[in-house]
């Protein structure tokens, strides 16, 4: 298994080269804000490995290969959802030695350290949207997941740019009210347990779709 | 001893063509050619025995398994050539290897070695960088260093230069003297086979319309001649398929012995082609 996200990171070797300047301008683009430009430049990245490695192996038809090696189509699917995360450490790793070059350097340039709550702000966007993603790519391959992830793009963020300000100035309604009222009770620790709790529990979701549809797949 | 690969009434639909009941066996120790137009349910037999699809119905066994049941196991003893390469075409061919190898229980690094240096390869060259005849031999010195007891090729040859094609054959040749090992070839060039192949299988149009040892084809069918006067109805029943011109007919015959005794000299019997073989099967009645 390990051997498929070693696959997935040597196709993906300009990716890489192109991850530093990529995060570069993310640094750049997210000068006056402060807590984003940690999240939203590793999800971006992350993402992007994530969509360019599925991009990888449709070119390569890398299906026909993979299934007639001695392997089951369960350790396709679980090396794709691992490597959520390893893309993600591949990332934050960037992020910190880049910020760390501009310290260095000091260069006129404001930058964020790696946060706790960042990290993990981070993993559950990217399980949100992998976890939505990967089925509908082992059911349909890459081409087709395309419209669907453009469409997932999209919701996610024009969704979010209407809906968390509404939120916001309806502090007064009962439901928000109430989310707070739960969070507030508990500690920092409780909260991060819930969160890692739903993270799980999509991803055991997504995962039994994904192999579910896998495993049907004619190539 | 169970055959090495024994396919039972194997069914597949798709929209507008299906495979309808295909069997044959193929033993120990033996190549075995696969032959058909474009079309005909190669590939597609070829796809259900790797369970790249999933069959309608009937059995596969390989090594006297299931094809499923049994699918790592089973992939783990065969060693397999596409006609196009599934490579990962922006990794060398060092670190295709490097994601392969760990698949295989009985991968052989210095036999890979071994063939890289053989087939002349640049190990550290991209794969899209490779001609077609170097990534047919790179596939091949793949399937051959993991102890394969099958090699499962579907048109290995389509696409390569003569001396290339030749090259691959000699290779199967010295592979089939390990007594172990057996071979199983599509293609749809025959002079191929005539060299190499100790059974053809005939698929066309989804049946299979033979599968036996290649001598019997030769001994049983044949390709007369003759002018045009004797082809009555009692002759022409005993033809699979009959051009006619001007001048004569030629045609093809299952039952050379009796064509013989009909025809006596007035007409000349020839050995077909394996091409010649094929045309006259997919053409039929029609005219050739």
């Amino acid at each position: 298994m390990f051997n498929l996200i070693l696959k997935d990171i040597l196709v993906q070797k300009r990716t890489l080269l192109f991850g530093v300047i990529f995060m570069l301008i993310m640094i750049l683009s997210f000068q006056q804000y402060e807590s984003p430009m940690f999240i939203a430049s590793v999800t971006a990245f992350s993402y992007i490995m994530v969509q360019s490695s599925c991009a990888y192996d449709d070119k390569n038809k890398s299906d026909i290969l993979l299934n007639s090696l001695p392997l089951n189509r369960s350790t396709i699917v679980t090396a794709k959802y691992i490597s959520i995360f390893i893309f993600t450490a591949i990332t934050i790793v960037y992020y910190i030695l880049l910020t760390a070059i501009v310290k260095i350097l000091e260069l006129p340039l404001n930058v964020y350290p790696v946060s706790l709550e960042g990290i993990i702000g981070i993993l559950f966007a990217l399980v949100l949207i992998s976890g939505i993603y990967f089925p509908i790519f082992f059911k349909v391959g890459y081409i087709k997941s395309k419209i669907a992830n453009f469409v997932l793009f999209f919701v996610v963020f024009t969704g979010g740019g209407i809906l968390v300000p509404e939120l916001i100035e309806d502090k007064n309604q009962a439901f928000i009210q109430g989310i707070l009222q739960f969070l507030r009770k508990q500690s920092k620790l409780q909260v991060i347990v819930e969160i890692f709790l739903v993270m799980i529990l999509l991803l055991v979701i997504s995962y039994a779709l994904s192999l579910k549809f896998y495993r049907k797949r004619e190539f | 001893m169970s055959p090495i690969l024994e396919v039972k009434n194997l069914k597949k639909s798709f929209k507008g063509f299906a495979l309808k009941d295909v069997s044959f066996t193929l033993e120990k120790g033996y190549i075995m050619g696969f032959i058909g137009p474009n079309g005909a349910g190669k590939s597609t037999t070829i796809k259900l025995i790797m369970n790249l699809l999933k069959r309608d119905d009937g059995e596969i066994k390989i090594f006297g398994l299931d094809n499923i049941k049994h699918e790592k196991e089973v992939k783990d003893r065969i060693g397999f050539v596409f006609d196009e390469n599934y490579f990962y075409e922006e990794l060398t061919l060092m670190e295709m290897k490097r994601v392969i190898a760990p698949f295989y229980k009985n991968w052989n690094d210095s036999l890979f070695n071994k063939y890289i240096k053989e087939f002349s390869l640049p190990p550290k060259s991209k794969i899209k960088e490779l001609s077609k005849g170097m990534k047919m031999k790179f596939s091949i010195a793949v399937a051959l260093s993991h102890d394969a007891e099958l090699l499962i090729m579907d048109e290995p040859t389509s696409g390569l230069d003569p001396i290339v094609r030749s090259e691959l054959l000699e290779i199967l040749t010295f592979l089939i003297q390990d007594e172990n090992k057996s071979v199983f070839f599509s293609t749809h060039i025959t002079a191929d086979l005539d060299r190499i192949a100790d059974y053809i299988t005939f698929i066309n149009n989804g049946d299979i319309v033979f599968s036996c040892p290649k001598d019997d084809i030769f001994k049983k069918h044949g390709l007369v001649k003759g002018p045009k006067e004797m082809l009555n109805d009692d002759v022409r029943k005993y033809f699979i398929g009959i051009r006619e011109n001007r001048f004569g007919f030629e045609g093809l015959t299952e039952n050379r012995q009796q064509v013989k005794r009909m025809l006596r000299d007035k007409a000349i019997i020839d050995k077909p082609s394996l091409d010649d073989i094929m045309l006259y099967y997919a053409r039929g009645s029609q005219n050739v």
